[in-house]
């Protein structure tokens, strides 16, 4: 919302500042975000011009040749209007200036040099005279060379409200004016709206029915006649401009200057057009055609609400008029309306029709019942003033269901169990009754709310109310609270924050990305059973889906990071993924925590390294730390296809499964345009929180252990772990462990079989063991895995 | 060979030893006396051979001595090496201009980060963690709010829609009236988490963000409390030095209703750019709880108040880190992210 301060002024004294009142009202909850020069502009680098010469063009009778000083430059300039003159300061657009987007140039009229424009109201964009430049009053305005602004025109300043949607009272100069007589203690002076009526009655010329009275609860009208049509006087057209608002006519001017006064919005009809002389209120039927002011012929459902005359639409109600029945220059004869219709027809009718207007903003969020007749009132009186006519005895008021103000009550001790402090009862009776919400009683106060406040109907829109004006800053912040005990742990949190630790100490970087992705991403995994959710009104096709994965989000960081150089990713991301069961309960949404490993391997970054792409086994030992860091010592891996994964193994931890891992498929890094293999995790955090065994210490023996290594040459293809799982099962009780240390094929090793070396440990925590404790141990271990594999030791 | 010219041999060895140790300075030197006198082709070997020759009613003695002259020699080569190693470099040192070499550390996130910073604070002012559906119904994200359909308010946040009906939350309150759903006042959480707008991005919006919303509900809750929690929490982040700013405004589900500032924690309130001059810096909505939603959750309404507040994650995180543009949390760029 605009507000002019100039305007203002004519309803509510005040002596601050732009800038004070601004911050007043920010601080009484109308934040004020611009304090604008008059209205805003279309020009820019104008200056003030004074005029020093005017000597006739030698080529042309109607054109001057003017020297224009502004600044320390004097210029030669061209100039066609009438009233220029020596003496006088104008704005002037020197060579570089723009005017409506057109920048000023040098040119030659009919053979005389002119370096730039003396300008007109219209050519600024102030107004529409353009019968001469636009002469300034030489005491006001500034230097010759000084920047012009629209406040050296109109001498203004306007204030950039952000008006909160449960205040449609501030949308209007008024409501302002109201804050600001609580603010400064001055009074607030109503407008006069007292009309001049002839003794025929508005009844002869207008009938109104209302069909659907929940959605027009009240149509008030007036008749006025004679009118002439005409351009509006500059003060008018000044008011317009300066809260951005185009002067059209002066009937629709004084219509649009009286919604800005007070709130109200008003529509005037051509009476010509008015078939039968009556109005009626109706719901439009399905498939309905109207053509709006705007020329836009739109089609209606049976939501919308139309005005209508004795044979068809005139006006989409509260919205905008019809094309139909607009005001002209011929016209004679008007039919104001000042109604009011419920916020939530004209709100839906507006959203489908994505049509917002001064007039269905103001109904959408609630005009008042009981303003329509001083509005249609006072603008009748402007319109009488402005433009002649007369006007018919009354108004022409259908109110079936009359708007009755609530009474609300205020106890002194609840204002304070909400505030914390106490408000003298003579402080909260002021500010109310400034607000003009009449307060009446002691203790509690009858509060009787006028309808222009439909945000007020309880108690605490009162305390509100109060506090606003007392002042939110007034109340001291408490120094101590008091702290009821209880249990503040969220162990999903906590392990979620210990899964970040872990990946960040293993070297990864954590990213963030956006839930929102494209349907490609969802269509390379969804969880079995489930499909992944839409969006139903995406801002674009790339924001459609919820993500169903996070590595497709990680191979996306990954591909950007190659594109800016960086040969090396590890990262890693916690965040949820989604799908749905079915189509009836919230989606599943899981915890996910993934990452992935691409480039350089973490141990081969030094100078003087062999320099070495990750591998599996990278990715693979990255997962088994990560998972021991969490608190999973006993997980399974299974080999299983995943269709992320050129191959991979599934992780679980008991029955449950915690996640998968495996080499990026070909496939999908080609989407991703990543070059070089890549290795992903995904685990379920929640699963793994489950399945998580907090550590607890086992006694450690004080008794050496005694090494062994052994070798094996067995068949290529048995895997290393059926080997190391034999050595296990056969090793005894003393066996403790069996590290895999080397893997060779090569010239020793016959073709098609391999050498697996393993280191063994044995101990005992009762004793330190002797050679013939192992020995036979590891005799076991070499029959058994030989039996088994047909391996043989190596020598 | 007697006791005598034996001790005699002992006492010019050991001479010669304390000589030989005094001129030693490098480590070959030192090694060199070693053998010399204790290796074993030494001249304590070789005095030891020599002590069949003493009469046996001598030896034990001679013994004895020689046992002193090798213990004095032992100690005595052990601390040379021991102080010649403290002095002296045994080998050229390296460029030390080379990189180090030491496995790279990862990194979290900014927004971890400050998430962090932020639920630490309010967990030892005995605030509880609590979670909720970022895919939530419209009950949850509005109407149990005081946001019903048709009201103004829900075009002030625009909403994301999901299939089957739902939304995308539009903020982390769904989670206060989950909780007080379940549980009974007290009540005092936090809900962090991640909040979806329809919003194109640019540098200061983007469509997933992160909130954190905080609820405290008991009796004999006030406006002063609410005042003194923020602020106790502004100088816990920011320092003791902050101040705070509540401007009335409107949230359907608070009231009174209120934005509040912090002082601009990059001029310490002189104005600065990042406040564009005003000495604040906006960071969230808060109020007094609505009896409203109280009663739509079953809770007396007279019985009870509470407070609740919001604050936005990357807001704070930007102000903190100065980070310019709210899309550089979402980018994912190493060279913004190592910073952290």
């Amino acid at each position: 919302m605009n507000i002019s301060l100039a305007w203002l002024k004519t309803y509510v004294d005040f002596d601050l500042t732009a800038a004070e009142l601004a911050h007043a009202l920010t601080m009484a909850g109308l934040e004020v975000e611009e304090i604008g020069q008059g209205t805003k502009t279309t020009f820019s680098g104008v200056v003030i011009g004074e005029i020093l010469s005017v000597e006739r063009h030698p080529n042309a009778d109607k054109l001057s040749v003017c020297s224009v000083r502004a600044g320390d430059d004097v210029v030669q300039v061209v100039c066609g209007a009438p009233n220029v003159q020596a003496g006088v300061k104008a704005p002037f657009a020197p060579v570089g200036a723009v005017l409506n987007g057109n920048e000023i140039r040098p040119v030659t009229l009919r053979g005389v040099q002119s370096q730039g424009m003396i300008c007109s109201a219209r050519e600024l964009g102030l107004s529409k005279d353009h019968t001469g430049i636009m002469i300034l009053d030489t005491k006001t305005a500034g230097a010759a060379g000084d920047p012009f602004t629209a406040a050296n025109g109109s001498d203004d300043t306007t204030l950039s409200i952000d008006i909160t949607p449960n205040r449609p009272d501030c949308l209007s100069h008024i409501g302002v004016a109201r804050e600001v007589s609580v603010i400064t203690g001055n009074p607030l002076t109503l407008p006069p709206s007292g009309c001049r009526e002839t003794d025929r009655s508005v009844d002869e010329y207008i009938s109104i029915g209302i069909e659907d009275s929940d959605a027009c609860p009240r149509y008030s009208a007036r008749y006025i006649s004679g009118v002439t049509v005409a351009e509006s006087p500059e003060w008018l057209q000044n008011r317009l401009s300066s809260v951005g608002i185009r002067p059209i006519n002066n009937i629709v001017d004084i219509t649009n200057f009286v919604l800005m006064e007070t709130g109200h919005p008003l529509h005037a009809f051509d009476y010509r057009e008015i078939a039968g002389k009556q109005i009626i209120v109706r719901k439009a039927k399905p498939g309905e055609i109207f053509t709006t002011l705007d020329d836009i012929s739109r089609e209606l459902t049976s939501d919308d609400l139309l005005i209508c005359d004795g044979e068809r639409p005139v006006a989409l109600a509260g919205i905008m008029g019809g094309k139909n029945s607009e005001i002209g220059d011929d016209t004679t004869a008007v039919l104001l309306e000042s109604a009011f219709f419920d916020p939530l027809t004209i709100r839906k009718t507006a959203k489908r029709l994505g049509l917002s207007t001064e007039a269905s903003q103001r109904f959408e969020r609630g005009a008042d019942p009981n303003n329509t007749v001083y509005a249609v009132d006072r603008a009748a009186r402007l319109i009488q003033e402005l433009a002649g006519g007369t006007i018919a005895g009354g108004v022409a008021d259908a109110y079936p269901a009359p708007v009755q103000p609530l009474a609300v009550s205020l106890r002194l001790k609840r204002l304070e169990a909400i505030t914390g402090i106490s408000i003298p009862a003579d402080r909260v009776r002021d500010i109310l009754t400034r607000l003009q919400l009449a307060p009446s009683g002691s203790d509690p106060l009858t509060v009787t709310v006028p309808t222009f406040r439909p945000d007020i109907k309880r108690e605490i829109d009162l305390i509100e109310e109060v506090l606003r004006h007392f002042g939110y800053n007034t109340v001291p912040a408490a120094e101590t609270i008091l702290l009821p005990l209880g249990d503040t742990r969220n162990p999903l949190r906590d392990y979620t924050e210990t899964l970040k630790d872990a990946a960040a100490g293993a070297g990864l970087h954590e990213v963030v990305n956006s839930s929102l992705v494209p349907s490609r991403y969802t269509e390379l995994y969804v969880p079995e059973g489930n499909v992944p959710a839409g969006v139903k009104n995406p801002l674009n096709p790339e924001t459609a889906f919820l993500r169903t994965s996070l590595i497709p989000g990680l191979l996306t960081a990954v591909s950007w990071n190659i594109n800016r150089s960086h040969d090396t990713c590890r990262l890693f991301e916690t965040g949820n993924v989604f799908s749905f069961r079915d189509t009836v309960s919230l989606p599943d949404e899981t915890l996910t925590f993934a990452g992935v490993l691409y480039g350089r391997s973490g141990s081969s970054e030094f100078w003087s390294d062999e320099k070495e792409q990750v591998t599996f086994f990278h990715l693979k030992g990255l997962v088994e730390t990560l998972l021991s860091r969490s608190y999973l010592r006993e997980c399974r891996f299974t080999a299983e296809d995943h269709p992320l994964f050129a191959y991979g193994y599934t992780i679980t931890a008991g029955d449950t499964r915690l996640g998968h891992f495996g080499p990026v498929a070909q496939s999908i890094r080609e989407q991703w345009d990543i070059p070089e293999a890549a290795f992903c995790f995904e685990l379920s955090v929640e699963h793994m929180l489950a399945a998580s065994v907090p550590p607890v210490s086992r006694p450690i023996s004080r008794f050496p252990a005694v090494k062994r290594d052994v070798a094996f040459i067995v068949p290529g293809e048995i895997p290393a772990g059926d080997i190391r799982a034999c050595i296990l099962r056969a090793g005894g009780a003393f066996l403790k462990e069996a590290a895999l240390f080397d893997q060779y094929t090569g010239d020793s090793i016959p073709a098609g079989k391999k050498s697996l070396a393993f280191s063994l440990q044995f101990i005992s925590p009762e004793r330190t063991l002797r050679e013939q404790d192992v020995d036979p141990a590891v005799k076991q271990i070499i029959e058994s895995v030989g039996g088994t594999f047909g391996a043989t030791l190596r020598s | 060979m007697t006791e005598n010219s034996l001790q005699e041999s002992v006492r010019t060895i050991r001479r010669d030893l304390e000589s030989a140790i005094a001129a030693a300075d490098s480590t070959q030197e030192i090694e060199a006396l070693r053998v010399r006198f204790l290796g074993r082709k030494g001249a304590v070997s070789a005095l030891f051979k020599q002590l069949g020759s003493v009469p046996p009613d001598q030896r034990k003695a001679a013994g004895q001595a020689i046992n002193d002259l090798k213990q004095f020699g032992e100690d005595e080569i052990s601390r040379l090496i021991s102080r010649h190693a403290a002095t002296t470099t045994t080998e050229a040192a390296p460029d030390l201009t080379l990189p180090g070499n030491w496995p790279q550390a990862g990194s979290l996130h900014p927004l971890t980060l400050v998430q962090r910073r932020i639920k630490t604070i309010f967990q030892n002012m005995g605030f509880a963690i609590a979670d909720g559906p970022e895919i939530e119904t419209e009950y949850y994200n509005f109407e149990a709010l005081n946001i019903p359909k048709g009201h103004p308010a829900r075009e002030m946040q625009d909403t994301l829609f999901v299939d089957n009906g739902f939304v995308l939350r539009t903020h982390t309150s769904n989670v206060q009236i989950r909780v007080m759903e379940r549980q009974r006042p007290p009540v005092r959480i936090i809900s962090p988490g991640r909040c979806f707008r329809r919003d194109t991005p640019d540098a200061t919006h983007s469509p997933v963000f992160h909130q954190i919303e905080g609820l405290c509900v008991d009796e004999g809750i006030t406006f002063a409390d609410l005042r003194g929690v923020i602020l106790n929490f502004a100088r816990q982040m920011f320092g003791p030095d902050m101040k705070i700013r509540f401007r009335p405004s409107y949230f359907p589900f608070v009231e009174p209703g209120a934005e509040y500032d912090f002082t601009c924690f990059i001029c310490m309130g002189r104005g600065c750019r990042v406040c564009k001059g005003s000495g604040w810096i906006e960071i969230s909505g808060a109020g007094m709880v609505n009896p409203v939603v109280f009663e739509t959750i079953g809770y007396d309404s007279e019985r009870y108040t509470g407070y609740a507040f919001g604050m936005g994650v990357e807001r704070i995180a930007m102000a903190l880190y100065q980070v310019e543009d709210i899309r550089m949390f979402f980018e994912n760029d190493l060279r913004f992210l190592q910073q952290f």
